[in-house]
């Protein structure tokens, strides 16, 4: 039996559950209020563990794996930061506040929060476009490496790659809404930590525990084992701040904090997303480890894939690339649904049922999975940094609107548009100074929210 | 030093993992006033 039928039979097997949980999730969602939130409903485990999986991306564990490679054990302070900033802190600052404001008002998406907040239909409308449009780039940027990574992985074609990973999610998604995304995260944020469990305890086991990597990646350069080690200081922390701050804005993890039961669930799942988001410790640690095996890769991205195929018999192999592909696909499912949710509720405001979302989340889908086939020369300029995009425009207003009690309704509009256009600007620039065009557009946005009150 | 140990600043960083986690755990076992008019 080769090791690709193996392969095969396990993706299916994978593929299968999720699919099924979408089924499930069908006959629960009846209402608008289901079909985009589940009721209102959601427990804690699948809150926090949803929220890992939507947060990390196939990126975090392929790239994560490269960076470590790179620039050595330093880089797991990325991940403790992750941990930090881009959970711990969301959950205490954003969590319950939004959980409050929401219940009082009953809003359903992030563009709604700014029109009821704010009392500004542009920020409405401006927020639900920019969301729209620059989500569906990034759509394409998770397929495309989810795509890349079957390609190699099964020994595939990019398309065949492309409709394995795109086709089950766009189908659970549209027929089971938020409880599919949701569930189906759940299921794959336990895949993802338990693949990602065993590939640290094989690496350590193959190369002989913590102390020998230590003692063996100072011998190769000392600096794979000090902070903040090759990268250097700046290079490290800001791309550390970049990749945790950025979630401050992102409609589809702030979801969670709304969907909950009740705001004890919304505390247990803190703490929970806390531990979960730990493992992403383990690329970044293994990474650098698998230098000692490989010391001369040309492509630090392979760096994962060839340790994994180092460490483990055939059927762990299979579960550590479905694994992979389920820290994209449960983005994938979160953003497609926000990209509905954007589209139906927020731009053209349909009231017709959750049958139009239905077409609506298919074709937008569909368009993406055409796209990532051929992704125009543009849409790839873009994909590096589309959330960064969104980030720069809602983060701000975001946290001033459940701070601050002024109205500032036409702050929030020029703010928004301000971290936008900056954002964008400096990204299409290809970041001068060496500065990730989140930084100049998130500090733009906030100036000019403090000028134009 | 001719042998790196266990705890370089590196290994801080796990450290902040731990004290992340037990900020949520304190933030999940504190109840504010709010709550409790709730």
């Amino acid at each position: 039996m080769s090791n690709y039928f193996l392969y095969s039979v396990i993706l299916i097997l994978y593929l299968l559950i999720l699919f099924l949980i979408g089924l499930f999730s069908a006959r629960r969602a009846k209402s608008e209020d289901e079909y985009y939130l589940g009721g209102r409903k959601i427990g804690s485990w699948v809150t926090g563990l949803s929220y890992v999986a939507a947060y990390y991306s196939s990126v975090v564990i392929i790239g994560g794996g490269g960076y470590g490679y790179k620039y050595g054990l330093a880089t797991i302070w990325i991940a403790a930061i992750n941990v930090l900033l881009g959970v711990v802190l969301v959950f205490v600052v954003l969590g319950k506040r939004l959980y409050q404001f929401t219940h009082k008002t009953g809003i359903m998406t992030i563009p709604d929060f700014f029109q009821v907040r704010y009392r500004s239909e542009p920020a409405k409308i401006f927020s639900a476009v920019v969301i729209a449009l620059f989500m569906i780039v990034y759509n394409i940027s998770i397929l495309k490496g989810m795509a890349n990574m079957l390609e190699v992985l099964l020994n595939t074609t990019y398309f065949i790659g492309l409709l394995i990973s795109g086709l089950v999610i766009i189908v659970y998604v549209v027929l089971g809404g938020y409880l599919a995304v949701v569930w189906t995260g759940f299921f794959q944020a336990i895949l993802m930590i338990f693949a990602l469990g065993a590939v640290f305890f094989a690496t350590l086991n193959r190369i002989g525990g913590i102390q020998a990597i230590f003692d063996r990646l100072y011998a190769i350069n000392p600096n794979y084992v000090e902070t903040p080690g090759i990268w250097g200081f700046s290079g490290l922390f800001t791309f550390a701040l970049v990749v945790s701050l950025g979630v401050w804005g992102m409609p589809q993890l702030l979801v969670r904090f709304y969907s909950v039961k009740s705001k004890k669930v919304l505390k247990i799942a803190g703490v929970l997303g806390a531990l979960g988001a730990s493992v992403a410790v383990v690329p970044y640690f293994c990474g650098a480890a698998s230098r000692i095996l490989f010391p001369n890769l040309t492509n630090a991205d392979l760096a994962l894939p060839n340790l994994v195929k180092d460490i483990f018999p055939p059927l762990l192999i299979a579960v550590f690339i479905a694994g992979v592909l389920a820290a994209g696909m449960s983005t994938f499912s979160a953003v497609l649904l926000l990209i509905t949710s954007a589209i139906v509720k927020d731009i053209f405001n349909w009231q017709k049922g959750i049958w139009l979302s239905r077409i609506v989340g298919l074709t937008i889908g569909i368009i993406s999975v055409l796209l990532a086939l051929k992704p125009p020369g543009m849409v790839l300029t873009l994909t590096g940094f589309a959330w960064a995009v969104i980030a720069s425009t809602t983060t701000i207003p975001l946290i001033f609107g459940l701070y601050s009690k002024k109205e500032k309704g036409k702050a929030v509009i020029v703010s928004m548009v301000a971290g936008f256009a900056t954002a964008l600007i400096w990204l299409i620039l290809k970041n001068p100074f060496g500065i990730h065009g989140f930084i100049p557009g998130l500090l733009t946005s906030l100036i000019v929210f403090i000028i134009a009150q | 030093m001719n042998k790196p140990f266990y705890f370089t600043y590196t290994f801080a960083a796990v450290i902040v993992i731990f004290i992340s986690i037990l900020i949520a755990i304190l933030w999940a076992l504190g109840k504010s006033n709010q709550d409790k008019d709730e």
